[in-house]
């Protein structure tokens, strides 16, 4: 063997007991998040909510714990997970570190179907009933639809000699944002006042909506997408290389372009519908983990996932709990937390380059 | 007649200020509207805002303004108004500022949320429409509708406890906290809101509604009509006295949160509605 092969083989052994121990410490933490966001509320102390909950006694706090606090505790992990996970894959697939659900006009695509569906609602009786019989799927298929076209239409216009070029893509991921922008602001001039202020805060994200019945779709629909998704991180991994690299290891390029592009829809659209445009997670979980971890697709989605969820339940725990009764909005704890640490982290990079 | 200019002058000066005067009138707020209406000349109105919806039928025709920030003053000057009423509530302060720039007879009527302030408002506009006599009239009124009022107020030494929801949707609950119209409202018809200890119009967690066990949710008219089922789209209410015993109490918009005219006479029939509770 030579030397090089000896290296790379060392290398290939040090990465992936990294990405075990980073795997191990996420999983630990991930179960610590849980026991915390299901025993911390507003409404009563810790020690206490432990211990009502485990006297079998059919209090309130039982409630709380069962319907209210574990369902928002897993609407964190899913949507978190998915975001990061969304955000990794998209990532590596434009080759862009800028490159996150939000910028190739995913997530303004489900808020401009959500913002058209309360615009429907109010405007046709017809949607009124359909949304009275089928509360939980109306706004999140229309969220799905408008993600789904927006995203389609800076693949179809970044489209040019059945090539995707990345860099048309991200520019037409700019102009279909700034079109969205314009159009929801047109809708929200139209909606009443009672409308925008729900427009308004949902826009800004919460995880108060968790319910069992949202759960369950919200998993199948991310659990699903997400390990479909993961099942492409060889080709991600050839595409990471570059094109060209990827068509000569016989990676059917397109095809996982257009994959990965349904899938962060699937997985972004229905969830920006129930917690609302939840900005950072996507974008700044991956690059963490990048720093830690190394390039390599399969280590990096897994664990994005993780620690996207730990991430947001973590960022809930406060959100709820620090102005209670009242709540502040999650995006606005995910950006406080997560900024300075991602800055920290690119300074020590930094350093350590020069 | 050795000054017929100046006997013109005076005519013309005589003839602008009462006989041409205030045929044009712009209200910007619900309850300034209601209150040109009870003054009588409400269909001198040529223009309003969106918050201006009594009485129903009569101010459907009439030119809307906008809300808030999209009221435009273009849109205010372009209705040649003779006066502009502005609620300080409703009117954004650039708006003021530059319809005072263009020398526009405005009359910038301060808005709170009291008994005192709906008399004021009521003096007010009726000073400035010369319609003294019919404003006095009103604020009497008012005010033995006030005294009945405070009869009827609950003074029960254990409170109700009630939620004012301002707004459902988007997976939210918006209450409203101390310092609102509808805490005024519920304090006066002595009972109490469950969540004084908060600020303005806040969202609230499923949580703390539930902790909190309200006797009863109070919501407006209006925004009970958006959901056919209310109590579905409150999350968490079920668990609450409020919703095992489906108590709502429905108030009308402007006169439970403008504190005008009409007012009083909301607050004896949501005093009532407490009682039966």
């Amino acid at each position: 063997m030579t030397e090089a092969v000896l290296h790379s083989r060392a290398l290939y052994i040090k990465q992936q007991r990294k990405f075990f121990r980073t795997f191990c410490v996420l999983l630990v933490l991930l179960l610590m998040t849980i026991v915390l966001g299901i025993f911390l509320g507003p409404a009563s102390g810790f020690i206490d909510s432990i211990e009502r909950a485990f006297n079998q006694e059919p209090s309130l706090i039982k409630e709380l714990v069962l319907n209210i606090r574990l369902p928002r505790v897993l609407l964190g992990l899913l949507a978190g997970g998915g975001l990061a996970l969304a955000g990794a894959a998209l990532q590596i697939l434009f080759n862009n570190p800028l490159a996150d659900s939000g910028l190739i006009g995913i997530s303004s695509g489900a808020m401009l179907g959500v913002i058209t569906g309360t615009f429907l609602l109010k405007l046709i009786p017809f949607f009124q009933s359909f949304f009275e019989s089928y509360p939980l799927f109306f706004l999140p298929s229309l969220a799905f639809l408008g993600a789904l076209f927006l995203g389609f239409l800076v693949y179809r216009i970044s489209l040019s000699h059945g090539r995707i070029q990345i860099a048309i893509m991200l520019l037409a991921g700019v102009a279909v944002n700034a079109f969205a922008g314009a159009y929801s602001g047109l809708l929200i001039t139209l909606l009443n006042d009672e409308q925008l202020r729900s427009i308004t805060f949902w826009s800004m994200g919460s995880l108060n909506g968790a319910t069992w019945p949202i759960i369950s779709l919200l998993s199948l629909l991310v659990l699903g997408a997400s390990s479909y998704l993961y099942s492409f991180h060889k080709e991600l991994d050839a595409l990471a290389l570059g094109e060209r690299e990827a068509l000569y290891l016989g990676v059917d390029t397109d095809k996982v372009k257009k994959t990965v592009l349904i899938l962060s829809a699937v997985i972004c659209g229905p969830l920006t519908a129930f917690v609302g445009v939840i900005g950072f997670v996507g974008l700044v979980v991956p690059h963490i983990l990048r720093l830690f971890l190394g390039p390599k697709s399969s280590s990096l989605l897994i664990c994005s996932f993780l620690l996207g969820g730990v991430f947001l339940v973590l960022s809930d725990i406060v959100a709820k709990n620090v102005v209670a009764p009242s709540e502040l909005p999650i995006g606005i704890i995910t950006s406080i937390v997560g900024t300075p640490f991602f800055t920290y982290l690119l300074l020590k990079q930094k350093r350590r380059l020069s | 007649m050795r000054h017929p200019k100046l006997l013109f002058i005076t005519f013309f000066i005589f003839c602008s200020h009462y006989t041409f005067a205030q045929n044009r009138i712009v209200s910007i707020g619900g309850t300034l509207t209601e209150i040109v209406f009870e003054l009588g000349l409400g269909e001198k109105i040529v223009g309003i805002d969106a918050t201006s919806v009594y009485p129903e039928e009569k101010v459907k025709n009439i030119k809307n303004l906008g809300y808030r920030q999209s009221i435009s003053m273009e849109g205010i000057v372009s209705l040649n108004p003779d006066i502009v009423l502005a609620s300080t509530k409703l009117t954004p302060q650039p708006l003021i500022d530059s319809l005072k720039k263009l020398k526009v007879n405005l009359v910038v009527v301060k808005e709170e949320d009291t008994f005192e302030s709906a008399k004021e408002k009521i003096k007010v506009v009726a000073n400035k429409l010369n319609r003294a006599e019919k404003g006095k009239m009103l604020i009497s009124k008012l005010e033995k509708e006030l005294s009945v009022a405070k009869e009827k107020a609950s003074n029960k030494e254990i409170k109700k406890k009630l939620v004012f929801i301002y707004a459902r949707g988007g997976n939210r609950i918006f209450l409203s906290g101390s310092e609102t119209a509808a805490d005024k409202m519920i304090q006066l018809a002595g009972a109490k809101n469950a969540f004084d200890q908060v600020k303005g119009f806040k969202p609230i967690t499923t949580e703390a509604l539930i902790e909190s066990n309200p006797d009863a949710v109070v919501m407006l008219k209006s925004g009970k009509d958006s959901l056919k089922n209310p109590w579905s789209s409150i999350k968490g209410i079920e668990h609450t006295t409020a919703g095992k015993n489906k108590n709502m109490i429905l108030v009308d918009d402007l006169s439970f949160l403008g504190f005008g005219p009409r007012s009083a006479s909301e607050l004896i029939e949501f005093s009532k509605k407490i009682h039966n509770l």
